[in-house]
């Protein structure tokens, strides 16, 4: 079977190819075909760079027929501004050279612009002398789509790999500065230990014992404090800081924050106003925080002065005013101090995490409302929060 | 006590100064506290010089840095040993050619050896 078949087809290939007329013929023919079938543009044009063919898929991608182009400048496909490079061609043309993958634009028929790899070779006649160039373009728009968007993608993860980078760069001088602050009141705490011990051995008074103890429990809450500031960014960064609403009288709230302080320090001078009874609807536990910090870096920067703690309504919102009488802040630092691990810039920094005013601030936003620091240099510092009273009026 | 009769505590936070002062006292020192550099170097300028000098780094007025600086460029005073107590990493005192650093909080036992050796 197989000796046969082979037979019939070797017979079948002479007769078709035996005559040289014939063979040339069907090799053009079949080399037309190929050009024809390619997936490039395959254009040929003479040194004037006046088309002289122009195969389908040149068709498909520019926009013209073979019709229409054969005869006419290639520059119908090349926009104005890249003009110049068809002179550049013709050139290395007529020196004989090739130009191989170079990619530039060209304008279809219907005025889109294509990306296209170029390689352009000389045609030469029988006697090697060039006559003109065949050119094969191939669209490489997708390609540079992809490359852009490569690109794109690329950038927006170094971004992101930044942004990450800062981030962690921020924990990580949070953890040094928490690090710092909580070493403070531990080394108060062990040399208090150290002490009592020491005392512990002698005729010390009771009162003398009591004392330290209590200076004790202070820097123990000290610490507890330094500890929910680093929880509360936790929860705020995580989004898991929530509001737990209940009604209580705001002037009450005040009064017992001044006097947790006062009793701390008798020497402490805070003079409350409140204007009216005002009845809200916050969450007490972090509004008590929030006017804790404000009293707390007032009594930090307040240089011993008198500080000042009043509320009021203002239109819809209670007014709460913590006023200071210390160096004051300028309008740079005012701008600042409201950032997360910010501290008043040297010499008047006074330690601390730096997150009890951007805590604050968050606890202000929680609720509606906003914080604001006024002041001049010289002339102390007034941190003003205003939070809605939601549908409570002062009475 | 071959240099001088007093050990210097300069150390911004109260609590802090009041107790290492006691302790040291307790311990049979004669001590001195200071809340700045400042008002160390003041002290300094008037009295003789002191056996040893344990210091805090960051103070409000005059920070440990600053104060060491001034200290060595003073001939009588460059002499004195220097102890370093700080609650920063034990790198930020490179440079102060300190007897000893010693992070906060402050090991007692440590502190005493040093003391003891030039008190």
């Amino acid at each position: 079977m197989y000796r046969v078949s082979q037979a019939m087809m070797l017979d079948e290939f002479k007769e078709r190819h035996t005559p040289l007329q014939a063979d040339t013929e069907a090799a053009a023919g079949l080399l037309s075909a190929i050009v024809d079938s390619s997936l490039d543009a395959i254009v040929s044009k003479t040194l004037d760079g006046i088309v002289t063919s122009w195969n389908r898929t040149a068709e498909e991608l520019f926009g013209y027929t073979a019709d229409e182009m054969i005869g006419r400048s290639i520059t119908t496909i090349i926009p104005m501004e890249l003009r110049g490079e068809e002179d550049y061609v013709l050139g290395c043309i007529r020196r004989g050279e090739k130009v191989e993958h170079f990619e530039t634009i060209r304008q279809a028929k219907d005025g889109h612009r294509l990306n296209i790899s170029l390689t352009v070779s000389p045609i030469r006649d029988s006697r090697g002398a060039i006559i003109g160039a065949s050119k094969i373009a191939r669209d490489i728009t997708e390609k540079k789509r992809l490359e852009r968007e490569r690109e794109e993608l690329l950038a927006r993860e170094q971004e992101s790999i930044q942004r990450l980078a800062e981030a962690v760069a921020a924990r990580d001088e949070l953890i040094a500065v928490a690090a710092h602050e909580l070493r403070n009141p531990l080394n108060v705490f062990l040399l208090t230990m150290q002490l009592l011990h020491r005392l512990s051995g002698t005729e010390a008074s009771f009162g003398e014992a009591r004392g330290l103890i209590e200076k004790t429990r202070r820097q123990l809450s000290r610490m507890s404090t330094l500890v929910d500031r680093l929880l509360d960014v936790t929860r705020l960064r995580t989004g898991t800081f929530e509001l737990y609403r209940e009604q209580f009288e705001l002037g009450g709230l005040l009064k017992e924050v001044v006097a947790r302080f006062t009793s701390e320090d008798p020497e402490l001078s805070i003079v409350l106003t409140l204007d009216a009874e005002l009845t809200c609807e916050w969450d007490r536990i972090r509004i008590d925080q929030a006017v804790t910090n404000l009293i707390s870096n007032a009594i930090k920067y307040g240089m011993q002065k008198p500080i000042e703690v009043s509320a009021c309504a203002a239109g819809s919102d209670a007014m709460i005013r913590v006023c200071d009488h210390g160096p004051g802040i300028s309008p740079e630092d005012q701008q600042r101090i409201f950032n997360r691990f910010e501290r008043l810039s040297e010499p008047l920094a006074a330690g601390g995490l730096g997150l009890g005013l951007w805590i604050t601030r968050q606890i202000a936003q929680a609720h509606g409302g906003t914080i604001l620091a006024e002041s001049e240099l010289g002339k102390g510092a007034t941190f003003v929060m205003k939070l809605p009273l939601r549908a409570f009026d002062s009475v | 006590m071959a240099r001088g009769a007093e050990v210097l505590v300069i150390e911004d936070e109260d609590e802090a100064r009041t107790f290492l002062v006691q302790i040291l006292e307790y311990e049979g020192f004669s001590v001195l506290g200071f809340a700045n550099g400042a008002e160390a170097l003041n002290y300094l300028a008037q009295s003789e010089e002191p056996c040893l000098i344990v210091m805090d780094l960051r103070m409000p007025v005059m920070d440990g840095p600053r104060f060491r600086t001034a200290m060595l460029q003073d001939q009588r005073l460059a002499k004195v040993p220097v102890v370093v107590v700080t609650a920063m990493d034990p790198s930020a005192a490179a440079g102060l050619s300190a007897q000893r650093v010693l992070r906060k909080p402050v090991d007692v036992d440590a502190l005493l050896a040093v003391i003891r050796q030039y008190c």
